[in-house]
């Protein structure tokens, strides 16, 4: 009999354990939009291209008016490209984009794609940043008049390389680092980093390691604002981010544009809307 | 001096359809050697589990003599020795340490008392071996000797001679006399052989698909044995004269000889009879009664009481 | 109640199965480090196994830490709770099918401690089993791989978001701690063993059956469809045990997470209890 009490009362004080440590579950909208968010800031990544596959791997002239047309349909306030092939192209683009966007391509460095801003703001300065052997390329400008400084970068890590992604992340990270007193800093592009371990078959490569240090180390300073928004590049991968302020509040949208890649393209579009304080 | 030792009231035992044991009212005085008698699947062992708490009744009722309450009947239950079928042990542990094991689990049972049982049953000089070396004789007498290690005042046997040859029954038999005698034991048996318990018991139960049809002396089973079997050279001549006279009745079963049911005196007259009217009898002999007949008797006689 | 205890003990340390669970653990190790270093040296031509061989100082972020973790992990998922349902398992039906649980049974013992009792040795034998193969990974990686801090990233472990790192001392002290949480763990497994062994009347029956549920569960609960239905597994909550390897130990959601591993855990033995005391025993 006293074996049956015991159980009994073992039971009843580990259901009630259960019951008392259990996580006290979020309330999904204790991150409701406050309303002392003025300005709406939004922001579009993408890398035009193409998937290993193809001969040129670099964006392809044809698909232009596919891109211009997506931007011109989201409207977004500044647009980080990748993969260009260079100047001439993007003034091809802009000139799709009827004069709305100005825009700047990253300077030569080691490798044959540029990367490219496109802002809306007439009165955007481009500078370029150097991260070791290749430049990326920022664009500040202020969105709506009187609003504070922003600046975006598009940015492209090497594909193949761990541990070259992450040299090449620290570079950006200390380029970035004197900018984020003055201005709201995004960093958008595409990182190649490889962060599930389902992807990785390989226990003794060291890519996991490096990329998750990457990762991490942007994520010290800035807030992964596309995280919850799914893959943007084929194979399930989710290798284009916008890396935002951490401090930022985060309107509505965040979302894949999973239709808008047209040939071979292999990433699609990120797009983040998020609110800006005055 | 009648001083029970065990009884039961309306035990009974449902498998699910089938009923195991029904309603069995049942009687074990201080001192029995009681036969509990039944024919395969009567239901004996499952009586037995019930009384020893492996198998728990249906309904009913089963009393030790001091006891009210659950824990009680563990106590009681503390003081009865049992071999339910084949005694099973730890096989690779001696003989010994089987005991002693057996023996912490018993309450109260010392270590100079494994040694004694050892010695009733005679495996003091194999103790050290383990049992997977002993034969089944071997076996069912350390069945008998952890039975007795709680210096039990009933011991309860299921079927202890089965599967024995005849001097391990006849050992077995000796044993349980002498465990009456020597011990002052109430002894609970069961069989399925009518010849165990004629020799062994001083009461009887029989327990037919469940059901108990008898309970008492044993004489009841020989008393009125007056069945006697008659081979002849002409069976059907014999059975016509036999079955006209009086004062004994005769059945012809079996291809080689009949079945007369006579006293000493009418059993003279038939012989004479028969042996006037030119048949030859070649033998005239007490016929073994079955179970199965002595179950018949005792219930037609039990419906007349 | 402690001579039942006693008595199991003496059973459990003279039973053959016992000893050989520990060389099939030692085994598991052996072909861990094997597959470990064939692994490696075809991974870098040869060259890295003496590279795993390293340091404290080391920048290899791989050493003996990191292989016992693994181990650890990879044989909680299979083969500890093989071993564990092996031993409860066979506990009573074992008996039964021998005949000696009829034995016992009509000693006057009441059934509920012999239940606890054999609970109790087999919760036991989780426990050394356990700490046996932890020790033995510590000291087979100290040897063949080396020593160091355990640094956790992302990846099959599936641990941590990010890179973490528990320093050397406080990741032995890990494995301590884990040695409760996943016995703690396991002794569900055991409780739904000995939970078959009452109900089914041959111990290989209850094993399979024991082992049928726990990976059924396992699988489904990684099932992507299943997704919505895994918070109801036990099998998830004894996922709990790997907390304590993360580098800040989340004690709210670890006790959470103990505790409904221990509500299964007395649930089902209340359950064992109240069905073996009914239980005719006919073997
Ligand atoms: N576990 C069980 N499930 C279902 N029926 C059972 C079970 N155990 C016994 N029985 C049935 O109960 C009846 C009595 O069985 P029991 O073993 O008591 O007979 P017995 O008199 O001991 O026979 P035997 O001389 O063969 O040992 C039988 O008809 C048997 O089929
Ligand atoms: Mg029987």
């Amino acid at each position: 009999m006293w074996v049956k009490l015991i159980l009994l009362l073992l039971f009843c004080l580990m259901i009630v354990g259960a019951v008392h440590f259990a996580q006290p579950s979020e309330s999904s909208d204790n991150r409701a939009s406050s309303a002392s968010v003025v300005n709406s800031l939004r922001l579009l990544t993408w890398n035009i291209g193409y998937a290993e596959l193809e001969d040129d791997t670099r964006a392809h002239d044809k698909d232009l008016p596919a891109v211009a047309e997506v931007i011109l349909r989201h409207d977004p306030d500044a647009v980080a490209l990748q993969e260009l092939t260079g100047k001439a192209q993007l003034n091809v683009l802009l000139g799709l984009l009827h004069g709305k966007y100005r825009g700047a391509v990253a300077q030569q460095g080691r490798s044959d794609r540029f990367e490219a801003v496109l802002v809306k703001d007439s009165r955007a300065a481009f500078i370029p940043v150097p991260v070791g052997a290749q430049y990326a390329l920022a664009a500040s400008f202020r969105p709506r008049g009187n609003s504070p400084e922003v600046l975006v970068l598009s940015a492209h890590a090497d594909a193949f390389n761990a541990a070259r992604r992450r040299t090449y992340t620290e570079a950006l990270m200390d380029w970035v680092e004197r900018r984020r007193q003055s201005s709201a800093v995004f960093i958008a592009g595409d990182f190649n980093f490889e962060l599930k371990a389902a992807n990785e078959t390989n226990l003794y490569t060291d890519n996991l390691k490096h990329d998750s240090e990457s990762y991490s180390h942007i994520l010290r300073r800035f807030r992964d604002l596309g995280r919850d928004a799914g893959d943007t590049a084929i194979n399930d991968r989710r290798i284009d981010y916008i890396f935002g302020p951490p401090e930022l509040e985060q309107i509505g949208r965040v979302e894949v544009l999973r239709n808008a890649a047209v040939g071979r393209m292999d990433h699609w579009p990120l797009l983040v809307e998020v609110g800006l304080h005055n | 001096m009648s001083d029970v030792a065990l009884q039961t009231e309306d035990l009974t035992k449902r498998f699910g359809r089938r009923m195991a044991v029904d309603r069995l009212t049942i009687r074990v005085d201080r001192g029995d050697i009681y036969g509990f008698l039944g024919p395969n699947g009567a239901g004996k062992s499952t009586t037995l589990r019930m009384l020893l708490g492996l198998v728990r009744p249906t309904s009913g009722l089963i009393k030790f003599p001091v006891q009210n309450s659950s824990w009680e009947y563990l106590r009681a239950r503390s003081r009865v020795g049992a071999i339910i079928e084949t005694p099973a042990f730890y096989e690779n542990l001696s003989a010994r340490r089987n005991l002693q094991l057996l023996a912490s689990l018993s309450g109260g049972v010392s270590k100079k008392r494994v040694e004694e049982v050892l010695e009733i049953v005679n495996l003091r000089e194999r103790a050290g071996d383990p049992v997977k070396v002993y034969s089944y004789g071997m076996r069912q007498r350390l069945g008998i000797a952890q039975a007795l290690l709680p210096t039990p005042q009933l011991i309860i046997l299921d079927e202890p001679t089965n599967g024995l040859d005849p001097q391990g029954i006849h050992e077995t038999r000796k044993l349980i006399r002498r465990l009456r005698h020597e011990f002052k034991l109430t002894v609970l048996l069961s069989s399925h052989l009518l010849t165990e318990i004629e020799q062994l018991c001083n009461r009887v139960g029989i327990i037919h698909e469940g059901r108990l049809l008898y309970e008492g002396g044993p004489e009841a089973l020989t008393a009125s044995t007056n069945l006697h079997k008659v081979r002849v050279d002409n069976l059907a001549g014999a059975f016509e004269l036999l079955s006209k006279e009086h004062g004994l009745s005769v059945s012809q079963n079996g291809a080689s000889f009949l079945r007369i049911d006579a006293d000493a005196e009418a059993l003279a007259r038939a012989n004479a009879l028969l042996v006037g009217n030119g048949i030859k009898v070649y033998e005239l002999s007490p016929a073994q009664e079955s179970l199965e007949e002595a179950f018949l008797r005792l219930t037609s006689r039990n419906e007349l009481n | 109640m402690l001579t039942l205890l006693k008595l199991e003990l003496e059973k459990l340390f003279r039973a053959r199965s016992f000893y050989l669970s520990f060389l099939v653990l030692i085994a598991f190790v052996a072909l861990m480090l094997w597959g470990f270093y064939t692994y490696a040296a075809r991974k870098t031509g040869g060259e890295a196994v003496e590279q795993f061989k390293y340091t404290y100082e080391s920048k290899q972020y791989f050493n003996g830490l990191t292989f016992a973790l693994y181990s650890l992990l990879f044989s909680f998922t299979l083969l500890l709770p093989i071993f564990v349902s092996m031993s409860a398992g066979s506990q009573i039906a074992g008996e039964a099918r021998g005949g000696t649980l009829r034995m016992i049974c009509t000693r006057p013992i009441s059934r509920a401690s012999l239940v606890l009792s054999k609970f109790l040795v087999t919760a036991l034998h989780a426990a050394l089993l356990l700490s046996f193969f932890i020790g033995l990974n510590l000291i087979v990686g100290l040897i063949f791989v080396g020593w160091g801090n355990l640094e956790l990233y992302p990846g099959p472990l599936n641990l941590v978001d990010a890179p973490g790192k528990i320093m050397r001392d406080d990741a032995l002290m890990r494995f301590g701690y884990s040695v409760l949480s996943g016995t703690w763990a396991l002794l569900v497994i055991a409780a739904l063993a000995l939970l078959c062994s009452v109900v089914f009347d041959s111990p290989a029956q209850a094993i399979v059956m024991t082992i049928a549920a726990y990976l059924t569960l396992y699988i489904v609960g990684r099932v992507e469809f299943f997704e919505h239905l895994r918070p109801y597994f036990f099998t998830t909550d004894m996922d709990f045990w790997r907390d304590v390897f993360k580098p800040e130990i989340p004690w709210r959601n670890l006790w959470h997470y103990a505790c409904t591993c221990g509500a299964y855990t007395t649930g089902l033995l209340l359950a064992t209890v109240v069905i073996f005391e009914r239980k005719d025993i006919v073997t």
